[in-house]
């Protein structure tokens, strides 16, 4: 395929659910990211082709999240829009479904990105509940209605947590945690090993900050709705963290026997991001300076219980369609959705068994560099507002490429139902 | 000429349609009115009729009214007597027809419009933005008098009427139907169908009209007991005109009048209530008062369609830029934001944009809270607002607003950094209030992009802003600006560019003479009172605190800089500033520290340390108490002086402009209209002598204009000689 340019890229400094950022939705979220994307580059809004935005749990407010955040964004009215979903990479699928658009000659210049609001996920009354009130709509007569009155019972107020279900496979039935608990036990990963690693994403993700790395990427936010202050900068990670505060900690989601625990897992949080994208042809017809170039992507499946690895299957398939091998990778970002999962697809590429076994290839992909990967930390320190991330990490990367004077880059993320996702990047 | 109103009859049903040549609205002009007449004489005779429907061909307008040239020109108490019979005359005639009359409203009905399809048995309403009902002639300074104040009060109720006649304001179709005034709202598109229909409904059941005016005058209980029995009634008018003398202190006879009206003519015959509302109407409509507010209406109107941009080089504002986010960075960007325009919001630190985005949605929030804008406005707008630190992130404004410290130097690096970074054809304008345009100009590479745009504080509210011509601007940079502060909602006037520009370089010295009549024993409560009296929104000690001390002091220099020994800085701002009373921070800078000539508590009332300051230096000073006219008229004449040294400089270019920019700009009370209107109305010559005896008095500021001894001696007025285009 054709290289796609990057041209501008910005998202908003991510906040842990319930603090800076709970009173934003996600679709204003979306809409500031589209527009300080605008702001920071030439092209006018009615350039653009399409919006194409990622979200996961679509709120009910605002059906086609992507059309209400572009109208919002103050994007012309003549400018389409549409909202995708893959789960934990939908704000990759946005980006490729307009590589897909470009390619197929259907339109030039497009806004991608991805947005959530997991603060603003919300709390949804049970099947019980939901009868008992359609039936007192319908209900014409006073006596009716009391009829129905009378069969209300407490228990049907108990909320089904809107979160803990978008977290939860339905096929395997496990939440995603225990997916998590399944790679640590097939690749025996300790928790001392997540910890260390979860220790290390806040480290450096703390540094990285204290180095204004990120000032280049985050368009500071105001707090809705009283605007009192304007947020700057993440809120995830801390300064303070050490292995004895994070070995306190119980394990989450197998209580007895599990190594998974809050602390060496991604966090709960808010954040939107964006890119503008447009070909390689009419990036230099423009004479712009793009960030960079998408040569490539691809996504693979495997079972839904073992999703984490998805990184390493989407690469692999990647691979298979380009020339590339992972000697040729200066930079890499897998999303920490969770330490356990990270740490088992450094293993995954670096074993033959693996890839003999579940690959259909004679020898492994090739070891990642933990000092090439995810170097200013990730989803532990950061937070992983599941829509928004997959924009974020190629951002990301491109910046961190240009910042290391190198030139290509991968991408990747596992996605839940058991996927993975995988861009190959270029700065030059 | 019988070209307005076209008569069509069909199914017995005549249909009335206006449809004025050559105008985009419908007026009820004199020969309009006699044309209707015609028609209704020989629609009257016709025995073939069963219904009449009254109705426009225009666009977006049913009628707009009647001539407002036609009331300018009313020039004698039995001219308007006679203007008002023929109309009272022809509206009773309609109600007179022996069948049913309908009022299809599908666009503006105001004042005479609105009267007309009160005399029709019904009305109805096409919903939608471009239906209005109003009749809005309190606002110019008479009442209605084509039957208006009879009719309203029994199709609405009292309640309503005197809400609709004494604020001028319009309904829409919805409000309308809910308040009675019409019986029947239907979506714009279908008015003229669904209107047939009903038509044909009622001429076929016989009692059709009947049944409905019945229901219209089902009253719930709460308004019965107000409007119906004459101790409510008594009780209603003694609310009303409580309210309205406390608001205008009878400074609006019309609003007196209506009052007047709707008292007398509760309850009594149709004869009797017409006849009080001619008179009155009479006695007002050649009033100066009158004569004022129509001049007003009209200057507002000329403002309008001044500096209009070629239409080969318009370029629409599709998103613009403050620079400097403070109380007035973040008003101006909700202005932009209120009107759909993306607009983003510099500064050099975020917590400075923070303060930007607070005052916006403050805006907004006060909005709310007086029902003019839902959550869901609020939302959109405060989405429309982004912030900066950086320039890199300014997107591509079509117009760039500086308004950052009134510090020349900080202000010319910043217009020369924005330069670098937006699109050929921007506009810059500048906010300052101050400083030279045309030193500005020189940071730019190309100066004819540049001018001052002035918003007034606070710049949500005040209407006015100065469009400040450098020598530099480009006449398409001046069309362009006066075209976004349109696009506002504001009122642009463009003047040159002078210290203090128009509007303050003729405040502050009245405020500054205000300021030395207190120096003289004379008290701070006396000065601000017989202003507030005379009609201003508030006496000129009042404003100095508004405006805050240490603000009025920095101008107030500057312009004594500038035009030396006439502005000379009060004494009182002096010993101030040697206490060291105008830093940052300190008690007496006026409303925004707590206290200046005023303490503000819960009730404000005079500061009595001012009161021994000003005291203090009475004591040292010769002079003794002013009179009463004396107090007025040292400020007034003071600002008159300067205005007339404006004009002659070309400052601005008409004396209605200076008017509208005085009034708009400072609240000068708009029944004077305006400064050099209230001049004319004393007279040159008298202006001459008392200017002559203030000069004697109190010094050399006071000596005479040459423009206003060239006008005593010519015998002209400011009209006259700079009446503009």
């Amino acid at each position: 395929m054709n290289r796609i340019a990057v041209i501008e890229g910005v998202r908003t400094p991510m906040a842990k659910a319930g603090t800076a950022l709970k009173d934003t939705q996600a679709d204003d979220l979306a809409a500031h990211v589209l527009r300080e994307v605008i702001n920071r580059s030439s092209v006018v809004p009615d350039e653009v082709e399409e919006v194409i935005l990622g979200n996961v749990a679509q709120p009910a407010h605002s059906a086609n999240i992507s059309r209400v955040a572009a109208l919002k964004a103050g994007i012309p009215i003549t400018v389409p829009a549409q909202t995708v979903h893959r789960n934990c990479s939908s704000g990759m699928q946005s980006i490729t479904a307009a590589v897909n658009k470009i390619e197929a000659g259907r339109g030039n210049v497009f806004l991608a990105g991805g947005t959530e609001s997991m603060s603003n996920i919300p709390l949804i009354f049970g099947k019980e509940y939901t009868s008992f009130i359609g039936r007192l709509m319908k209900a014409k007569t006073v006596t009716a209605r009391i009829k129905i009155l009378l069969q209300f019972r407490l228990r049907m107020l108990k909320p089904i947590i809107g979160l803990v279900q978008g977290l939860t496979d339905p096929v395997s039935g496990l939440i995603m945690g225990l997916t998590a608990e399944n790679l640590a036990r097939e690749f025996q990963i300790s928790r001392e090993e997540q910890d260390e690693f979860s220790l290390q994403s806040h480290l450096r993700a703390v540094k990285a900050h204290e180095q204004g790395i990120f000032d280049d990427e985050i368009a500071p936010i105001p707090s809705w709705p009283k605007f009192e202050t304007v947020l700057t900068q993440d809120v995830g990670p801390r300064a303070n963290q050490s292995m004895e505060m994070l070995a306190k900690l119980k394990p989450y989601f197998d209580r007895r026997n599990g190594t998974v625990t809050v602390g060496n897992s991604s966090q709960v949080t808010d954040g939107a991001a964006a890119l503008l994208l447009m070909s390689e042809k009419e990036a230099v017809n423009r004479k712009l300076e793009p960030l960079g170039y998408l040569k490539d992507y691809a996504y693979a499946s495997l079972e839904p219980e073992r999703m984490g690895l998805g990184p390493v299957y989407a690469v692999s398939r990647l691979m298979n369609r380009t020339k590339f091998t992972m000697n040729d990778i200066n930079y890499m970002e897998i999303n920490e959705a969770f330490a356990a999962q990270v740490l088992a697809c450094c293993r995954a590429f670096d074993s033959d068994h693996f890839a003999k076994t579940f690959l259909g290839r004679a020898s492994k992909l090739g070891a990642v560099d933990p000092n090439d990967l995810n170097a200013n930390g990730g989803a532990i320190a950061l937070g992983h507002p599941v829509g928004m991330t997959g924009t974020r990490i190629v951002l990301h990367t491109l910046k961190e490429l240009r910042r290391r004077n190198q030139n290509t880059g991968l991408a990747t993320l596992c996605v839940g139902g058991g996927q993975g996702a995988a861009i190959l990047l270029e700065v030059a | 000429m019988m070209d307005t109103i076209t008569l069509t009859v069909q199914d017995s049903i005549a249909q009335l349609t206006f449809d004025m040549p050559g105008e985009k609205v419908n007026k009820l002009s004199t020969p309009v009115m006699q044309e209707l007449n015609t028609h209704l004489d020989a629609l009257g005779v016709r025995g073939d009729i069963r219904a009449l429907v009254f109705q426009s061909a225009k666009d977006s307008i049913f009628i707009a009214g009647a001539d407002i040239n036609e009331i300018a020109d009313i020039n004698s108490r039995e001219d308007a007597m006679a203007k008002a019979s023929m109309g009272q005359d022809i509206m009773n005639k309609i109600e007179d027809l022996p069948y049913p009359t309908f009022a299809f409203v599908n666009g503006a009905a105001m004042g005479g419009g609105l009267e007309l399809a009160l005399a029709c048995d019904m009305r109805i309403a096409g919903i939608g933005k471009k239906t209005k009902l109003a009749l809005p002639e309190t606002q110019l300074g008479i009442i209605p008098g084509f039957g208006g104040t009879y009719r309203l009060p029994r199709v609405v109720g009292l309640v309503q009427a005197a809400k609709m006649i004494l604020s001028g304001s319009p309904v829409n179709a919805e409000k309308a139907a809910k308040i009675k005034l019409v019986d029947a709202a239907y979506p714009q598109e279908f008015v003229q169908e669904w209107g047939m229909r009903l038509v044909r409904q009622t001429i076929a059941q016989p009692g059709g009209t009947v049944r409905i005016k019945k229901n219209r005058a089902k009253k719930k209980f709460p308004q019965k007991l107000a409007e119906d029995f004459f101790f409510g009634r008594i009780m209603v008018i003694k609310a009303l005109k409580k309210n309205t003398d406390q608001k205008t202190k009878g400074r609006y006879p019309a609003l007196s009048a209506a009052i007047r009206v709707l008292r007398k003519t509760a309850g009594v015959s149709r004869t009797r209530a017409l006849k009080t509302e001619v008179e009155e109407f009479a006695d007002i409509a050649s009033s100066s008062v009158c004569k004022n507010l129509v001049a007003l209406f009209f200057a507002q109107e000329k403002a309008k369609k001044q500096h209009r941009v070629p239409s080969n080089e318009a370029v629409s504002l599709r998103s613009a830029a403050v620079l400097g986010a403070g109380v007035m960075g973040g008003k101006i960007a909700w202005l932009f934001s209120k009107k759909g325009i993306p607009v983003v919001m510099k500064d050099v630190q975020w917590a400075a944009v923070q303060k930007g985005y607070q005052e916006a949605k403050g805006v907004y929030d006060t909005l709310v809270k007086i029902k003019k804008a839902s959550g869901r406005d609020v939302y959109l707008g405060m989405n429309r607002i982004s912030g900066a630190v950086d320039y890199a992130a300014l997107g591509s404004p079509s117009l760039v607003i500086e308004a950052v410290v009134e510090k020349m130097e900080i202000k010319k690096q910043v217009l020369a950094e924005i330069e670098a970074y937006v699109d050929a054809d921007t506009i810059i304008a500048s906010n300052t209030s101050a400083l030279s345009i045309d030193e500005l100009a020189l940071a730019l590479k190309k100066p004819e992009r540049f001018c001052g745009m002035h918003f007034f504080n606070p710049a949500h509210r005040m209407p006015l802003v100065e469009i400040i011509a450098g020598k530099y601007a480009s006449q398409t940079s001046i069309a362009r600006t006066v075209q976004a502060a349109k696009t506002l909602g504001k009122t642009p006037i463009v003047v040159k560019s002078c210290p203090g520009f128009l509007v303050n370089r003729l405040l502050m010295p009245y405020i500054n003479e205000a300021v030395k009549l207190c120096e003289e024993k004379n008290s701070i409560h006396d000065i601000d009172v017989a202003f507030k009296d005379w009609g201003m929104p508030m006496g000129p000690l009042r404003l100095l605190d508004e405006i805050g001390i240490d603000v009025g002091y920095e101008v107030a220099q500057t312009l004594n800089d500038a035009y030396g020994e006439r502005m000379s800085t009060g004494m009182l701002f002096s010993k101030l500033k040697a206490q060291d009373d105008m830093h940052a921070g300190s008690a007496l800078l006026g409303k925004k520290s707590g206290a200046g000539f005023y303490i503000y508590e819960k009730k404000v009332h005079v500061n009595p340390r001012m009161r021994a300051l000003s005291a203090d230096i009475a004591t040292k000073k010769s002079g003794s108490k002013a009179s009463h006219e004396d107090i007025l008229h040292r400020p007034l004449l003071t600002m008159l002086n300067e205005a007339a040294r404006a004009l002659e400089e070309n400052v601005v270019k008409s004396s209605w402009e200076l008017d509208l920019a005085l009034i708009m700009g400072t609240g000068f009370p708009p029944f004077r209209g305006g400064l050099l209107r209230w001049a004319d109305s004393l007279g040159a010559d008298t202006i001459l002598t008392r200017l002559n005896r203030f000069r004697d008095l109190h010094g050399m500021r006071f000596e005479p204009a040459p423009l206003i001894a060239q006008l005593a001696q010519e015998k002209s007025s400011f009209y006259k000689a700079y009446p503009g285009e």
